[in-house]
């Protein structure tokens, strides 16, 4: 590019046609602008007052079973063993890991369930702490994706769109609407240690895509290192990193000054986030200052580092430090098989911890301007995959609906909105796309999901592609 | 229903008034093939005029205290009476003379076979409405009867504050549910809903709206009745809603005014509910600050309030409200809110350590919704320095000293709604009194 001056072909043309204008019209308008334009962030900031400054994001991978938590399909029990009528299937695409087969028998909850709360809400066994705060939550029983497989579909729910390569939602917060803390990334990931087996998940799914780069999120993990390749070298001292730093941020402003590429600017701000992190991140990841009722309440696993129970605690944590965008893994929900004792161990290692959460926000009045959501990227079949015995039978990959729940700023209390017929197969009532949810996410954070965009490869992208609706029945 | 004679004779009429047009057609038929004798078409027209008269009297006794339509009714009764008259000449004309086949009768036959087929028909819209053919044609044949479709109101290009409560709301239910048989051709008990002006002069039981008591008013009253009941509308098709009755309750109750905003309007939820449900407009109620601006924005006043260590930004694009909070835990000297004072929408200064004056200086924070003062060193006495912000809306106060004074006096606040007291020396004692005083107030006071 050098051979062309001090611009590039594609930055002369930003900076000439939007660049400059933008910076000073912003500061004519607005200094709190300016200031973010200086900083090499085009944000426009929130374009109306959000609700949610922070989203607590408690991904369950696999696909948990609607059937088996909270859309409750007695009828399922009724019919079990018959075959599901095609008028209920209506042709709908199936997995080859269950459409080869002879029969699709319909199979009941093995799980019981009861109303809970003021709203009446119905919840199963295996969620004994979530029953509690039902009168907090807001579930959408009428989720529906594109995907029927596990990639596509994570991929799909976490970026809009499929394939993989475009920014999480995650990411796009980060570039719409900047960091609340100047110690800590915007974009944080926690992924439970030890449950990688089964479905992976791949660091794009928090990635920047073609946004820039500090928009990613950064995993931390538990143990020694948090973040990898954050600490310094052995023999080199913090002040040593200091003046290190000092002479390559004169070299990345020698080298701005001369190709103007914002890229310049963005690992700059990288190196400056990640020395300040080698204080702030040790600080975040201590826990040993919680006291007992705390570990208590998050449950026994929670002293554990990189359980989902001790990601939970750390996520309050975050979130009390004004992280933006928080996001939690939980893998290991895929029950095509063995699924009564698969939700029973899954349950075990994140009911308590959610609900204790939700609490422990509350009382910090974090609940207040912070949105937690519960899900996966897909439901399950109300037939079994493979024989049904009285503790064993499994479900299938289902897009057609799923349950998710939300709670916190913003969103209706104790409200319970969408149905499924009483096979919990088709959507009866109020449909939520995944590109729904993310707009009615966006909206929630202030962003008129419609606005945020980004111009890559000739077109203006966006999350919601050019789908989405805010659904505002949700809204308190 | 009570049991009235002539009510339940009256009944019978659109099915005895069948007996002479099915015998009518078939004489006629066997006049036009020539196939019957004297005595059996005799016969036969006698019959007709019977089962006429009989008709006849069943529709007079319908008639009684009903509300058809004057106009269609009174062609209705006289062609039907003219059909009983041509039988009864028919008869007499083939039983007693040796002309019932000269020609003049044929002009008889052929009127008797219009008469039955208008009057028939006037009959049926009688009960089934005006447009219950039409409704159900073909295109083309609606174009020819001039039928318009009646269409849904699209409510999506209108803003919401532009929308007038009676034209877009009230009508379109009115007009689905009354007007078919309230119009200006056929306006049954004489009420005519299509116009403001004919609506409010009422039918024949006299006005039909009570301006502001719906509960007063004919048109409310008649829709609301027991299904059972005689005088109960719509005597056909849908009923109602709930959320319709609801709507026509809350137009009714507020004036009946027929150019007011809904906007303008106060509504109950269930109102506002029905709108959404209906017509998708959303009434629901919004915060004060997403509909005003707060003053203009004062930069260097702005600029020079950073530099005291705080972080200000703005809460969106399109207003000019503020969020501020502290970049470390510490405040440079003194507060100065100056003039961005009533820009402020949410102070956060958790974590620090605050100077005394500095909550005097919160007071004058006009348009201050949420204040976070939690894990400060704030006691009772801190509180007490802030007057009363009227819109405040929720403090959280928890890992501070405070005790139950500083409950007290958040009991003034009139906007208040959520107080955050985990950690703190308040006592149930405090927060039961709180809540005597103040129901609206949730005080969240931790698990322990």
């Amino acid at each position: 590019m050098s051979h062309c001056g001090k611009y590039g072909r594609r930055e002369f043309l930003t900076k000439t046609s939007l660049g400059i204008g933008a910076m000073a019209l912003g500061s004519i308008l607005n200094p709190l602008k300016a200031g973010r334009l200086r900083s090499n962030n085009p944000m426009i900031g929130p374009h109306f007052a959000p609700k949610a400054k922070r989203v607590i994001y408690l991904f369950q991978s696999g696909g948990p079973s609607h059937m088996e938590l909270f859309d409750y399909k007695p009828l399922l029990n009724q019919r079990e063993g018959q075959d599901i009528p095609e008028s209920v299937l209506q042709g709908q695409r199936l997995t080859g890991m269950s459409s080869g087969q002879a029969s699709l028998p319909l199979v009941g909850s093995r799980f019981s369930f009861n109303q809970y709360g003021e709203s009446g809400m119905y919840v199963s066994e295996l969620m004994p702490y979530t029953s509690e705060i039902v009168d907090e939550l807001c579930f959408i029983k009428s989720m529906h994706t594109d995907a029927i497989n596990h990639d596509p579909a994570v991929t799909f729910i976490q970026t809009g769109s499929q394939f993989s390569g475009r920014p999480s939602i995650g990411a796009w917060t980060s570039y719409g609407l900047g960091s609340d803390n100047e110690n800590l990334p915007a974009f944080v990931v926690l992924i439970t240690k030890g449950k990688q087996g089964g479905q992976p998940l791949y660091a794009r799914l928090w990635g920047n895509g073609f946004l820039p780069s500090q928009h990613q999120g950064v995993q931390f993990r538990a143990g020694k290192n948090p973040v990898l390749f954050l600490e310094n070298p052995s023999g080199v001292s913090s002040e040593n990193r200091r003046e290190q730093l000092d002479y390559l941020n004169k070299l990345g402003k020698i080298s701005y000054d001369e190709n103007l590429d914002p890229e310049v600017l963005s690992r700059m701000e990288q190196y400056e986030m990640a020395y300040r992190m080698q204080t702030s991140v040790p600080e975040i990841m201590d826990t040993k200052g919680e006291p007992d009722y705390i570990y208590d309440m998050y449950g026994e696993d929670s002293k554990e580092p990189g359980t989902f129970a001790a990601n939970c605690l750390l996520a309050r944590r975050l979130a009390e430090r004004d992280v933006k965008f928080i996001q939690l893994y939980h893998q290991g929900w895929d029950a095509h098989g063995g699924l009564p004792n698969l939700m029973k161990r899954q349950c075990k290692e994140t009911d308590q911890a959610s609900a204790a959460l939700i609490k422990d926000l509350k009382q910090r009045g974090l609940l207040e301007d912070t949105l937690v959501i519960w899900g996966g990227e897909f439901g399950r079949t109300s037939y079994s995959q493979g024989q049904i015995t009285t503790d064993n039978y499994g479900r299938d990959h289902h897009p057609k609906c799923f349950t998710i729940y939300m709670a916190g700023a913003g969103v209706k209390k104790g409200l319970s909105y969408g149905t499924t017929d009483d096979f919990g197969y088709n959507i009866t009532s109020n449909p939520v796309h995944v590109h729904d949810f993310q707009a009615t996410l966006m909206h929630l954070m202030g962003v008129d999901h419609e606005r945020l965009t980004f111009k890559y490869q000739g077109r203006r992208f966006r999350l919601t592609d050019v789908h989405g609706h805010v659904v505002k029945e949700i809204l308190s | 229903m009570e049991f009235d004679f002539s009510i339940f004779v009256g009944r019978f009429h659109p099915l005895f008034v069948h007996l002479p047009i099915g015998i009518i057609i078939v004489t006629l038929v066997l006049e036009v093939i020539g196939k019957a004798g004297k005595n059996t078409l005799a016969w036969l027209w006698f019959f007709s005029f019977a089962t006429a008269l009989f008709s006849i009297f069943t529709g007079w006794q319908l008639t009684q205290g009903s509300s058809y339509p004057q106009d269609s009714l009174f062609w209705h009764k006289w062609l039907g009476i003219t059909v009983a008259a041509i039988s009864a000449v028919l008869w007499l004309l083939t039983a007693f003379t040796e002309n019932y086949k000269h020609n003049a009768t044929w002009i008889l036959k052929g009127a008797l076979a219009i008469i039955l087929s208008i009057g028939g028909h006037i009959g049926g819209q009688l009960t089934h409405g005006n447009d219950y053919l039409v409704e159900a044609a073909p295109g083309f044949i609606k174009n020819l009867a001039g039928y318009d479709v009646p269409k849904p109101l699209d409510l999506s290009n209108i803003q919401s504050d532009s929308i007038v409560a009676y034209q877009h709301l009230i009508y379109p239910v009115l007009e689905q549910k009354c007007v078919q048989c309230h119009n200006q051709k056929s306006a049954s008990g004489n009420l005519d809903m299509t116009t403001p002006q004919s609506l409010m002069e009422g039918g024949d039981g006299g006005e039909v709206i009570a301006a502001g008591d719906a509960s007063d008013s004919e048109l409310f009253r008649r829709v609301t009745l027991s299904q059972n009941n005689i005088k109960f509308m719509p005597t056909k098709g849908v009923p109602m809603t709930y959320y319709e009755m609801e709507l026509l309750k809350w137009w009714l109750n507020s004036g009946a005014d027929f150019e007011a905003k809904a906007s303008t309007l106060e509504m109950s939820t269930d109102v506002i509910k029905g709108i959404q449900k209906k017509y998708n407009v959303d009434f629901s109620p919004r915060p004060w600050y997403e509909k005003e601006q707060g003053p203009k924005l004062d930069t260097s006043a702005i600029e020079a309030f950073a530099k005291s260590g705080f972080k200000v930004t703005d809460l969106s694009g399109s207003d000019n409200f503020l969020e501020i909070g502290l970049v470390g835990n510490e405040v440079n000297g003194s507060v100065d809110f100056g003039n961005i004072s009533e820009n402020v929408l949410i102070l956060d200064l958790k974590n620090s350590n605050l100077e005394d004056e500095t909550y005097s200086k919160i007071s004058s924070l006009k348009n201050l919704i949420r204040l976070q003062l939690n894990n400060t060193d704030t006691d009772s006495d801190d509180v007490l320095k802030i007057d009363a912000l009227p819109r405040l809306e929720s403090i959280n106060l928890y890992g501070t000293q405070i005790d139950d004074r500083a409950l007290e006096h958040l009991a003034n606040f009139p906007s208040l709604k959520r107080v955050y007291t985990w950690q703190t020396n308040v006592t149930p004692g405090g927060i039961a009194q709180l809540a005597s005083k103040r129901p609206d107030i949730i005080v969240e006071n931790g698990i322990n």
